[in-house]
């Protein structure tokens, strides 16, 4: 008997709970998120002590002077003023989840050729629809492994009227809030705090060189040598998941998420293939709120709904599955493999 | 009271005002992309030497180049979050019609009009292709005076209070970044306030209930309103500070008002408080729960009452 074909329309009983994931993450090591900006610094020549006389200059690098990558930060308006902040875009958590899911979940032959095509000359419209029929024989195959990631990440496409049976927004909400500011805020060189300021203060940051080496020669190649900045490991933030309407896998999927990152297989950011972007989750909740004629996900248990102002409380009643329990729903991701 | 249109007389109007503050990015996009919105990128004499255009998805804004939250954005997305919470609870709350778009189209005006008033309260209110909705949503304009930055990094544009932010793709197959899916935004940041104001006419005490039960979801912590596009990603949380509710709820109270209102230009003495919206009654914090809790206590009602 065929299987089913995949229904996008998961939002036709509209939203009718959500499971709150509340994470707090630390860098185990450094961490490079970057925007590919960079800034200009000075450096004062000193007999000893090298990085001790660098003045950095929080503006983009004059032509010949020495420049450094940057972190993404962001501003925001406070107190009449524009501010400026640190912070791991959610953007950033949410494809790192997003892509160690397709790597691990979804079958090998379904993953080759799975990004949309690239806009070029050639005819974009053979190769939209091909694209097309191959997000529709994986999606339609339930044991592709591709439905719990189309359902929870959402799935676009630019052919609008032909993808009508397929396109939806995704289950999964990623929100992350700025780093903790829990060290001291200056750039560190070479283990040394340097005194200047250079933009935002709310996380410690590092300043790394790296020379690439001629494979041939092994000498320096030329105009290799570069900084960056990264954050420094111990620095703190915290992120919430929001999943509309949760299912079991989703759960199952949250274990994994939460097993590879403290193992380090799952990381954040650049540079992981050089000992970056390893977090650590040292503070996990995970609450559902579920409309109350509903029979909430097994294993939560309910809690006094203990919001205040909150519109939905007393339509939707408060429950909550104690961390420990999580690796229990790993097995509800065997339907979908 | 009974189901009623907005054009079958003019039975009650409130105007809700107050203030939406952005708490995270916002980017609500003309659909357009504006190639002079950064300096262009000057290639090395190794790429060529020439200068790159650097596109850049703009958000919308009004004639005085500030940003702005269009009317039909926030009543769209008001519509969105009720029909969402109140799907399963009963179509006498929230449903949807467009099936019917065909069938409808070979009836009579009375006809029409007879099938509305069968609707659920949410199309009443809201609109449908057949009838207009009783709540208007007016465009949400900035408060926020010009500020200015002390670096430019981010491309920061004191009158329009965006800066640019920059997105990247990564292939999971090869773990890197996809080509040609650089892309760059302008982003509103947190801290940027809007006006709200929206007017309802011959609302029932339920849609009253219904409107302030939905404007409550942009402080929602559970499922908040999200305005704009990147919603999964962070972008478009909404912070709501409630202003007065001018109710002009009766017919005495209307005549009231006209009188007022033509006194006022009779003796030309206007004061802003004598005349127009800012002489209308101002519905009471109290009556404002009240109103919401009537709705949330029928919601659970119907909820029960599900077979």
């Amino acid at each position: 008997m065929n299987a089913p074909a995949y229904n996008n329309r998961i939002f036709a009983e509209g939203v009718h709970g959500v499971l709150r994931v509340d994470w707090r993450l630390r860098c185990v090591t450094p961490l490079a998120i970057r925007n590919g900006l960079t800034i200009g610094y000075d450096e004062t020549k000193i007999n000893k002590g090298r990085g001790l006389g660098v003045k950095f200059r929080w503006r983009e690098p004059e032509e010949s002077g020495y420049e450094v990558a940057i972190l993404h930060f962001g501003y925001e308006i406070a107190d009449g003023s524009l501010q400026t902040y640190h912070y791991v875009p959610a953007s950033s958590l949410r494809g790192a989840l997003r892509s160690w899911t397709i790597n691990h979940l979804v079958r090998p032959e379904f993953r080759k050729d799975m990004m949309p095509p690239e806009h070029d000359d050639d005819p974009e419209e053979k190769k939209q629809k091909a694209y097309l029929n191959r997000m529709r024989t994986a999606l339609n195959d339930p044991h592709s492994g591709y439905r719990p990631v189309a359902s929870l990440f959402g799935l676009a496409f630019e052919t609008r009227e032909e993808a009508r049976d397929l396109a939806h927004a995704g289950r999964l909400r990623v929100d992350t809030k700025r780093f903790a500011a829990a060290q001291p805020r200056a750039i560190a060189i070479n283990g040394k705090l340097n005194d200047g300021a250079a933009g935002p203060a709310n996380a410690q940051r590092q300043m790394t060189v790296r020379n690439p080496l001629d494979r041939m020669t092994h000498a320096s190649k030329e105009g290799g040598l570069h900084h960056f900045l990264e954050f420094c490991a111990g620095e703190s933030f915290a992120a919430q998941l929001t999943i509309l309407n949760p299912r079991p896998a989703d759960l199952g999927l949250l274990s994994f998420w939460v097993r590879e990152m403290n193992e380090g297989l799952l990381r954040l950011g650049a540079l992981a293939s050089i000992g970056r972007g390893r977090v650590q989750i040292t503070e996990q909740s995970y609450h559902l709120w579920q409309r109350a004629d509903l029979t909430p996900l097994q294993r939560f248990e309910s809690v006094p709904d203990t919001s205040t102002g909150e519109v939905l409380a007393g339509l939707w009643c408060a429950y909550r599955l104690e961390a420990a329990r999580l690796p229990e729903f790993e097995s509800s991701l065997r339907e979908h493999v | 009271m009974e189901k009623l249109l907005k054009g079958e007389g003019l039975h009650n109007r409130y105007r809700i005002a107050g203030k939406l503050r952005t708490i995270s990015p916002l980017h609500i996009g003309t659909g357009e992309e504006d190639p002079e919105r950064i300096p262009r990128i000057q290639r090395s004499s190794r790429q060529g030497g020439a200068t790159t255009a650097v596109q850049v998805s703009t958000v919308i804004k009004a004639a005085d180049g500030k940003p702005l939250i269009p009317g039909s954005a926030l009543k769209g997305v008001m519509r969105h979050w009720l029909l969402n919470v109140l799907a399963g609870v009963s179509p006498e709350w929230a449903n949807t019609h467009d099936d019917e778009i065909e069938t409808m189209n070979d009836l009579t005006q009375e006809e029409q009009i007879a099938k509305l008033k069968n609707y659920s309260w949410l199309e009443l209110l809201f609109g449908t292709p057949f009838h207009e909705g009783k709540l208007e949503a007016w465009d949400a304009l900035c408060l926020t005076p010009a500020i200015s930055a002390t670096d430019n990094l981010l491309h920061w544009d004191k009158i329009s209070l965006t800066y640019v932010d920059t997105s990247v793709a990564i292939d999971p197959a090869t773990g890197t970044a996809k080509e040609n899916l650089l892309y760059k935004a302008e982003v509103v940041p947190p801290g940027v306030e809007f006006e709200l104001n929206l007017t309802g006419q011959n609302l029932s005490e339920d849609e009253l209930g219904l409107v302030l039960f939905a404007l409550q979801g942009f402080n929602s912590d559970l499922y908040p309103i999200r305005v704009g596009s990147r919603g999964g990603r962070g972008f478009g949380r909404l912070q709501l500070i409630p202003g007065p509710i001018y109710a002009l709820q009766t017919a005495a109270e209307i005549r009231q008002w006209i009188a007022a209102t033509m006194r006022s230009y009779r003796t030309g003495v206007t004061k802003p408080e004598e005349a127009g919206y800012f002489a209308l009654p101002i519905l009471s914090e109290q009556a404002q729960t009240s109103l919401i809790a009537s709705v949330k206590h029928k919601f659970l009602t119907a909820l029960e009452a599900r077979p």
